[in-house]
């Protein structure tokens, strides 16, 4: 892994270094790249040198004293900012986020991202531009560099699930999910104790979006705040298998068709399933039509859960609706491209991929009790329209509850 | 004291077959093929049949034959001129089977038979419909000879049918084989379907275990564990993806199969070069933008068959053979 950073020229790093002007140290360089490091200085007098590639001193060491460095400004910002403005609140999960990521980095990348935390977070007050500009830098280079290291995984350094799933890329992209979660659409969980810390569960929601930002942050709430953090398995519209990059992206983040079959077979095990049973019918809704369930087409999915003795816990999503307020449905585009719709949003198509940030909502994800199954297996058909009648009111309920009117 | 009959000995895997069941007690193993392997295999009888209908029953009736595996196939012979022989052949051995008293006959067939659909389940269990490919090649016969086999049993109520549908046989010299270790082994960009594959040694024990389990007459699934995205499968297996444009491959297809005409085939000269990367691909393209898995619990259970060698394990055998 040493040769990982090595020729990692970043030159862009260096316009925006928002550090005085200070002494170079080339001793300290260690990244070979024409990034001309800062050397750290001690001005600010909070932080005492650390020897940065010197003998004795670990990655593991730098890394730890790089994270509670990291933690305590965290802190601080926190604190400061109670009862103020949301900055502090982004200032404190970017911070967070930072420290999660350290976990990934090798150690000549450790080494410089602990100098940029020191020259730039460490040194500077957060009020000032600067230490927006050095937070934004760190992250930068943390990004490019677990982008790399993705890139360069090849042959046996990383294990798959019978589905597809990639654990590593699940704990490499957590952290990130984690601060969407909690600052972009700075999501409210509810009733979270009612999805069961083991065994199967089947989770059904309403889908709304575009892309599955909903499974996204629905996952995100039980790995982030569930007492027991459990992996959830979304079941995404089939015809997404057809769309290239996107199947195997999804597979990757353990996410399968649905399918009634794949279902049953991931609740067999004891697995966490969501299904949303509006499927496209839900993510192609128009912005007029928010929060009004579409039709429901989850008998199979609750049939398995019956089959499976899996508790049915409904699941309301209220905000993702706003991410991409949906205008209009372009249908000749949508034939065209062998979509089932094709969105038309304030800022979609026109923005081209910047179309494609989701706005900042607020969100609150509503667990709700668990449905208990009076059949047992082998339900008939009129008793499983009845549960999924059941079901979809109770979602409606919710989402009634919690939609902002309007 | 029962007899099997192993057809096509000559084949790696039918060696392995009547390896496996020559150790076993009470049971007289046969193997015919028109050419004879020229090792004598231990505990079996070796047999020289040109595999016509006649000569066939006589050896059946000769050695009172209770069970035969039927691998005298179209793989790893996939390129061999007589593909439709396979059809043929396997016509005269049930027509033969049925009339010497045989009571089951066990066939090689692919997972694959399932087809490529975006809309399969992630694991396809057998109950699944055969979908025959369009294009020709190995997945076709298999599919035509499992329709054939099963409409030939429906009839004859006493011969019973067991299609043992493999994964993707490796340790045989299969095209697959040559795929998976080729440097650049084309995929289709922006998929990468999950793939299985089959050690010969478990494919054998299977076969094995067909032989000898009374009853069965209905086709087994049968595959390593875990299933592979497919540009893992090659990797570990000594080659190296090349990711090739959706339009690419499938312009290669029409060409190769002479559907092109006029400004199109002019058009497509300009790829032409890229063709030459598609041949000899083990299944069709669409197999490489769809993944076709196989559940295999119905072998667990009918059969108490458990792979032995892992997917990563059988692909790194495999790389290791090519350095």
């Amino acid at each position: 892994m040493m040769e990982a950073d090595t020729g990692a020229s970043r030159p862009k790093d260096s316009a925006p270094e928002p550090t005085e002007p200070q002494a170079q140290q080339p001793a300290e360089e260690t990244t070979g790249g024409a990034a001309a490091p800062q050397a750290a200085s001690d001005s600010a007098g909070r932080e005492s040198e650390v020897p940065i590639g010197g003998a004795g001193e670990s990655a593991e060491e730098l890394r730890r004293e790089t994270a509670a460095a990291v933690e305590e400004l965290e802190v601080e910002v926190r604190n400061h900012g109670e009862g103020q403005s949301e900055a502090h609140d982004v200032a404190a999960e970017a911070l967070r986020l930072i420290r999660a990521n350290l976990e990934r980095l090798s150690p000549p990348a450790l080494q410089r991202v602990a100098r940029l935390v020191r020259e730039n977070l460490l040194s500077s007050d957060y009020l000032d531009p600067d230490f927006w500009r050095g937070l934004a830098m760190v992250l930068r280079y943390q990004v490019d560099e677990i982008a790399g290291l993705l890139r360069r995984r090849s042959r046996g350094e990383y294990t798959l699930d019978a589905y597809g799933m990639d654990q590593e890329l699940i704990d490499i992209v957590r952290p990130f999910a984690a601060f969407l979660y909690r600052t972009w659409w700075r999501v409210t969980a509810l009733g979270l104790e009612n999805v069961p810390a083991s065994g199967p569960a089947l989770l059904v929601a309403n889908r709304s979006g575009m892309l599955p930002w909903d499974s996204a942050m629905i996952a995100t709430a039980v790995l982030e705040e569930h007492p027991q953090p459990r992996l959830v398995r979304s079941l995404h519209a089939g015809w997404l298998a057809s769309v290239p990059v996107m199947a195997p992206a999804l597979a990757s983040f353990g996410q399968v068709p649905a399918l009634p079959e794949n279902a049953a077979r991931l609740l067999a095990e004891g697995q966490l399933v969501c299904v949303y049973p509006e499927g496209t019918r839900g993510a192609g809704k128009l912005f007029w039509d928010r929060y009004r369930l579409a039709p429901f087409d989850a008998a199979g999915y609750l049939r398995a859960a019956l089959d499976a003795g899996a508790p049915i816990v409904p699941v309301a999503v209220v905000g993702a609706e706003e991410i991409y307020p949906m205008l209009g449905d372009a249908r000749p585009v949508a034939r065209l491209l062998g979509l089932p719709y094709f969105p038309l949003t304030p800022l979609f198509p026109w923005l081209g991929p910047l179309g494609l940030i989701p706005l900042p909502s607020k969100w609150t994800i509503v667990f709700d009790t668990p449905i208990a199954g009076e059949h047992g297996a082998g339900a008939d058909d009129a008793a499983v329209g009845r549960l999924s009648d059941r079901v979809r009111s109770r979602i409606q309920a919710l989402l009634d509850e919690n939609a902002p009117r309007g | 004291m029962r007899t099997v009959l192993i057809t096509g000995i000559g084949g790696y895997v039918a060696s392995l077959v009547a390896g496996a069941l020559a150790s076993q007690p009470n049971l007289a193993v046969i193997g015919v093929a028109p050419e004879l392997p020229p090792q004598p295999l231990d505990g079996v009888r070796l047999q020289q049949c040109d595999m016509s209908a006649n000569s066939l029953l006589q050896l059946l009736e000769a050695s009172a034959v209770d069970v035969v595996v039927h691998l005298d196939g179209v793989e790893p012979r996939a390129l061999r001129d007589d593909r439709r022989g396979y059809l043929f052949r396997t016509v005269e051995l049930l027509g033969a089977c049925a009339q010497a008293g045989v009571r089951r006959v066990v066939l090689r067939s692919s997972t694959l038979v399932y087809g490529a659909r975006p809309d399969a389940p992630l694991f396809i269990d057998e109950r699944a419909p055969v979908v025959p490919p369009e294009r020709a090649g190995a997945v076709l016969d298999y599919a035509e000879v499992e329709r054939v086999a099963a409409e030939f049993a429906a009839r004859h109520p006493a011969l019973s049918v067991a299609p043992i549908r493999c994964a993707g046989i490796v340790g045989e010299g299969s095209p697959l084989e040559r795929y998976l270790r080729r440097r650049p082994a084309p995929v289709m960009l922006g998929f990468d379907p999950r793939i299985q594959v089959l050690h010969a040694q478990d494919a054998a024990l299977a076969f094995a275990l067909a032989a000898l389990a009374d009853g069965l007459d209905r086709p087994v699934n049968v595959a390593a564990s875990p299933p592979l995205p497919l540009s893992r499968a090659i990797l570990l297996a000594g080659g190296r993806p090349l990711p090739l444009p959706p339009g690419l491959i499938a312009a290669a297809e029409l060409r190769r199969d002479g559907q092109l005409h006029g400004v199109s085939a002019l058009l497509s000269t300009v790829t032409a070069p890229v063709d030459r990367l598609l041949d000899d691909l083990p299944f069709n393209s669409a197999f490489l933008r769809y993944g076709c898995v196989a559940d295999t619990r119905r072998a667990a259970e009918l059969l108490g068959w458990e792979p032995q060698h892992s997917a990563e394990e059988t692909l790194g055998a495999l790389a290791a053979a090519g350095a």
